[in-house]
């Protein structure tokens, strides 16, 4: 292979006419940054496993692209993937998978990164590393081919995905991607130039990086398999035990100037994190572990970010974006002065807590109000506590009366079944709930009232007190789902697909074997499983028994307390003492407090990273005292 | 001055773009650029923006129209500056001018289009494909439009029809009806002359208006 052979602009002129909304393939938008192609030193390709439409609106990308093409360096392009029409007109005319900015084939760039939002992407992972050409297992890959990295959320047990990636970048991404990019720049290694056969540069360059803090190599590591559980080390001196997450103390300045799509995306506006992390604790959510600890922006820097990201982009509407944003301490502040200064711009508040400040606060800034969105996770007391979601039902149907009394005519609500220790009548009481804030509603109203029930089945994710809860099960869910359908006649209600949620459920909590079985369920068609209308759930059973593998021991049995987790060397800062601590408390029904809120310390085990928790503030004083 | 007449272009870049999201893009080019438009009255209010007619995806346009309400008084000179520095790759302004007189959609006629195509054929051939299509009283085709099959005949939609080069490159020019009654498509054109292929590149080179005198580029028949 010649130097140049892979590097030219991929000719999907012809097929874009056959294909449905060419325009996720075009690029060009406003604020796409284009950089000159021969002369950039290190090339970058930031991928999103799922359509544009979705991959457009996502934060941490948008966050990553304008960082990396702030370097003059670097070169940052997107890739996504196709739909099932685009994806067949490019392999029938033999057409690689290709960058939006220069239409370049994804495996001329140097690094590929993936983020892996949720875990029914990963075949189109590997269906877009088929696509791209580049070899699927990283033995595979030699010095020509790009470095194939992940991060996001799912990289907090990222064992299902160990076989395909070089690397994953483990929590805030921010800095290490940064360092990463120095020790690639300072190697000399560029896959974009080499053509031998050798991958001597690839594997002493994962050598060499393996010790940075956040950065997982998973073929420096093995994993072994018993009766104690599955335990993953390392199989190569160097290679640390436990891969600690980054953790950046405070938020960067960034983006103000994201890609404007053309067509509409599923977040269609600007976006300005406000804060990240959260620690209310709920005990089955896994962003409030791996986020972990609370960092505001401060109002100052929000506002001159809304400012300019207004004036860059001609967004109409502008999100707030946080895992709880009334959270945030100067929040009414915050919003008031925003619609102060932006009166024609609608503000959303994702992510609220199921209170009247909330209704508040949103009431003052929604000029539509389209439905007033709650997740309130649970219909009884007793799984409210288990939960540790702290809120009564009389805090509930106040925020009810709030919304319906100030205008809204629509509530959405959020639940999950299927959670450790429920009985059916804890799901009795969600109807019985939603009754009552319907005729509420009513009051004021009438019959165009409405609320929209949204019912998730619950899925153990790792590194949260529910990481050994095993999920419910099948005959147990659908009773609960049709106790749910009987009672709540006239009342929409979405709920999810068991069969799915297994799935996510397996893969979320996989080890090394279940590469296995993800690559066999996409040699047989396997891709958009997030998707009801594609997602086929034979070609995952059939892909378990070729592989010899039981799905029920990954998603429904219950873990022991004892037994080795397969992500139990990857470190998010919390303590696996913490997380057991937490689980037992969930089955007595015990309240753990917020400990930004009630400046209490519940010994979680991440102020070994921030410097602004609790306790590594009070262990600093009494150090000063001394 | 309140009201103005945009004429612009949309080329390659964008041609994949559907109206509805042209329409958006549009807005914030107007947003970004501080340029204040009117807005409606109701309970939905809206900006005083109006599209001589949608483009098909898939078609460039060398000379669309767009009206334009203000709600403060500037200058074409002012307005011309502060919205060109704000348009995207594939967004050309070609015209601004003051506007009096009713809005534009009420006023389209008809659309010119000008389309390439790759295939070799004979001129003789070629002439003969349109000479025929003219010459026929009805083209019934069918169209499929969001999983429904329509019928339709494309005959009364078409106006006029030309050669417009055969040398160096293949042109067809078409005049096709577009008004309240309907729209001519020029792909469903080409697909009635049997000309229609993934590499054909289509444009629109202008509308016509009812006052002819405010007609954009129209050519002249070979």
């Amino acid at each position: 292979m010649s130097v140049d052979s892979r590097a030219s602009v991929v000719g999907i002129d012809a097929i874009l006419p056959k294909v449905g909304k060419p325009a996720r393939y075009t690029g060009g938008e406003w604020n796409s940054v284009v950089k000159d192609w021969q002369s950039t030193d290190l090339r970058v390709v930031l991928a999103y496993p799922d359509i544009y439409e979705i991959g457009a609106s996502h934060l941490g990308l948008q966050i990553l692209y304008e960082l990396l093409n702030s370097r003059r360096d670097v070169l940052a392009e997107r890739t996504y993937a196709p739909w099932i029409d685009m994806e067949a007109q490019m392999r029938d005319a033999k057409l690689p998978l290709f960058a939006l900015e220069s239409r370049q084939p994804v495996a001329s760039f140097d690094v590929l990164g993936f983020t892996l939002p949720y875990e029914l992407t990963y075949s189109n992972v590997l269906n877009m590393l088929s696509l791209a050409g580049i070899p699927l297992q990283t033995f595979e890959r030699n010095d020509g081919d790009p470095l194939v990295i992940g991060g996001g959320s799912c990289t907090f047990n990222p064992e299902p995905l160990a076989e395909f990636f070089d690397l994953f970048v483990i929590g805030d991404g921010e800095e290490v991607f940064g360092e990463l990019l120095d020790a690639f720049r300072e190697s000399g290694w560029r896959p974009h130039l080499e053509t031998g056969r050798s991958n001597r540069q690839r594997s002493s360059f994962l050598k060499q990086v393996a010790n940075i803090q956040g950065i997982y190599v998973p073929a420096l590591y093995d994993a072994a398999y018993s009766e104690a559980g599955v335990l993953t080390r390392p199989a190569v001196d160097g290679a640390p035990r436990r891969v600690l997450k980054r953790f950046v103390a405070s938020l960067p300045f960034a983006p103000v100037r994201p890609v404007v799509p053309y067509l509409e995306a599923v977040h269609d506006r600007a976006a300005v994190e406000i804060m990240r992390g959260c620690t209310r604790g709920c005990r089955f959510c896994q962003a409030g572990v791996i986020y972990r600890s609370v960092r505001e922006r401060p109002v100052d820097e929000i506002l001159a970010m809304v400012d300019q990201v207004l004036a860059n982009t001609g967004y109409e509407e502008l999100g707030l974006m946080s895992l709880s944003s009334a959270d945030h301490s100067e929040i009414k502040r915050l919003v008031q002065e925003i619609v102060r200064r932006h009166p024609n711009v609608n503000v959303s508040l994702p992510s609220l807590r199921v209170d009247s400040f909330s209704v508040d606060l949103a009431s003052a800034i929604r000029r539509r109000k389209t439905g007033f969105t709650f997740a309130p996770e649970a219909g009884s007391q007793r799984m409210r506590d288990a939960i540790n979601k702290h809120i009564t039902e009389e805090d509930i149907l106040r925020a009810a009366e709030a919304a319906f009394g100030q205008g809204w005519s629509l509530i959405k609500l959020y639940f999950l079944i299927g959670l450790p220790g429920e009985v059916i009548d804890d799901v009795a009481d969600i109807a019985a709930l939603v009754k009552k804030m319907l005729s509420i509603g009513r009051r004021y109203h009438r019959h165009r009232a409405q609320i929209n029930v949204s019912v998730n089945t619950f899925c153990p994710k790792p590194q949260t007190p529910f990481q050994w809860a095993g999920q419910d099960s099948d005959d147990s869910l659908r009773e609960k789902q049709q106790l749910l359908q009987r009672e709540l006649r006239g009342v929409k209600l979405g709920w999810s697909d068991n069969r799915v949620s297994a799935i996510e459920a397996a893969l979320a909590r996989g080890d090394r074997r279940m590469g296995g079985v993800l690559e066999g369920a996409w040699r047989r068609g396997a891709r958009f499983d997030a998707w009801s209308d594609q997602f086929v759930f034979e070609r995952w059973q059939e892909a378990f028994s070729a592989a010899g593998l039981d799905s029920w021991q990954y998603s429904h049995r219950p873990r022991s307390l004892e037994e080795a987790l397969p992500w139990d060397h990857i470190d998010s800062g919390i303590s696996k003492a913490y997380l057991k601590e937490e689980y037992n408390r969930s089955v007595l029904g015990q309240f753990t407090p917020d400990c930004h809120v009630h400046d209490r310390c519940s010994a979680c085990g991440h102020f070994k990273l921030d410097p602004n928790c609790v306790k590594a503030v009070k262990r600093a004083e009494v150090a000063a005292n001394i | 001055m309140l009201r103005w007449q945009l004429t612009y272009s949309r080329g390659a870049a964008l041609k994949y773009v559907g109206h509805l999201d042209l329409v958006r893009a549009w807005e914030r080019v107007f947003r970004r650029a501080g340029v204040r438009l009117a807005f409606s009255q109701g309970f939905r209010p809206h900006a005083k923006m109006v599209f001589a007619s949608a483009l098909p995806v898939g078609v460039t346009g060398s000379a669309e129209l767009l009206d334009l309400t203000l709600s403060e008084d500037t200058s074409a000179e002012t307005l011309t500056s502060t919205i060109t520095c704000q348009l995207p790759r594939g967004l050309s302004l070609v015209d601004i001018a003051p506007l009096e007189g009713p809005s534009l959609p009420s006023r389209v006629r008809y659309a010119v289009y000008r389309a390439r195509v790759e295939q070799r054929l004979t001129l003789e051939d070629t002439s003969a494909r349109l000479a025929a299509t003219l010459a026929a009283t009805a083209l019934p085709r069918t169209r499929l439009r969001e999983k429904k099959t329509l019928h339709y005949d494309l005959r009364p939609l078409i106006d006029d029809l030309w050669l417009e080069s055969w040398d160096v490159e293949q042109v067809i020019g078409m005049r096709l009806r577009s008004d309240h009654a309907g729209a001519g498509r020029p792909d469903e054109v080409l697909a009635a002359l049997d000309l229609l292929e993934s590499r054909a590149t289509i444009d629109r080179v202008g509308l016509v208006l009812e006052d002819s005198s405010r007609s954009t580029a129209l050519p002249e028949p070979l």
